[in-house]
């Protein structure tokens, strides 16, 4: 049987790798969600879809910095107190996933939306980055 | 002939194969009780079951779904939850060039057994932030009781 990883972000902090003193149990290791995306290219904006379930615009962290694009999330749920875990198919609850984006990407107009627990990104790319279709004449 | 099943070099019994068929008995040992529709190898949605002395919790990591794209069903101890999602639109597919595509798409089914029977007229479904929590109570006869100790 294992933890039920699920911790309430308001007990336990969002990545103990410490057991708590007193417990007698040993405490896995938690692991670090690494949420599934979809990347797509408009014209105009590169598009990133999360699967983040359980996070909330509360626990929810996307930072831009160096050109790296930084999504940070944590599961945030009411669990019983004296919850036993039967089985776990996620034994974690905070998600990191990082990626690397070039210059085009003005960074000032991305646009983020979270709704059931999935991460929209909108990244327009600046003006003379934009795909633009040569006319071909003959 | 009878050997050409245990070809090694078959594709379809590569090591990828031969790994993966490992694993999934390897689960279908560690939990002999697992109901045969309970499928191990399913990687969406994913599910979590926790218990206490009175319920038993379900919590099904089903993000970008609601309400009417879900349904969940009970048959004795047999949970299943099943649903549709799709990810991608024919328009947004039409539009874009797709670089990565993780995110899983289409129809599923997922079944688990719950160790006890429950009592299905009381059981709960909710949906928050992409996590569906099942609140199935058990049956009264299963829960603990504590027992009074009085001076004789």
């Amino acid at each position: 049987m294992t933890n039920l990883k699920l911790s309430s972000n308001a007990k336990t902090p969002a990545r103990s790798e410490e057991a708590p003193a007193g417990n007698a149990r040993p405490v896995r290791r938690e692991e670090t969600l690494v949420p599934p995306v979809d990347v797509r290219e408009t014209d105009e904006a590169v598009m990133l879809v999360a699967d983040m379930p359980g996070v909330s615009p509360e626990t929810l962290k996307v930072e831009w910095a160096h050109e790296r694009l930084t999504l940070e999330g944590t599961i945030s749920a009411d669990l019983p107190e004296n919850l036993i875990s039967v089985d776990a198919d996620l034994r974690g609850s905070h998600y990191q996933r990082q990626f690397k984006l070039g210059p085009e990407i003005d960074s000032e107009k991305i646009r983020a939306e979270l709704k059931n627990g999935v991460l929209t990104l909108a990244m327009p790319k600046r003006g003379e980055h934009r795909v633009r279709q040569i006319p071909i004449t003959t | 002939m009878w050997f050409d099943l245990f070809d090694p070099w078959d594709t379809d019994f590569s090591l990828f194969n031969q790994l993966n068929w490992l694993r999934s008995n390897l689960e279908s040992w560690a939990s002999g009780n697992r109901d045969l529709r309970a499928n191990a190898g399913c990687r969406f949605p994913l599910i979590n079951v926790g218990e206490t002395d009175q319920e038993f919790k379900v919590y099904v990591f089903a993000p970008g779904m609601d309400q009417k794209d879900l349904e969940v069903r009970i048959q004795d101890n047999l949970l299943t939850i099943q649903g549709k999602r799709e990810t991608l639109t024919e328009k947004e597919l039409e539009q874009s060039t797709v670089y990565r595509q993780e995110r899983f798409s289409g129809e599923f089914v997922r079944t688990l057994s719950l160790p006890d029977s429950v009592n299905a007229e009381s059981i709960e479904a909710r949906v928050k932030n992409g996590v569906v929590t099942i609140t199935l109570p058990k049956k009264a006869a299963l829960q603990p009781k504590r027992i009074e100790v009085r001076a004789a």
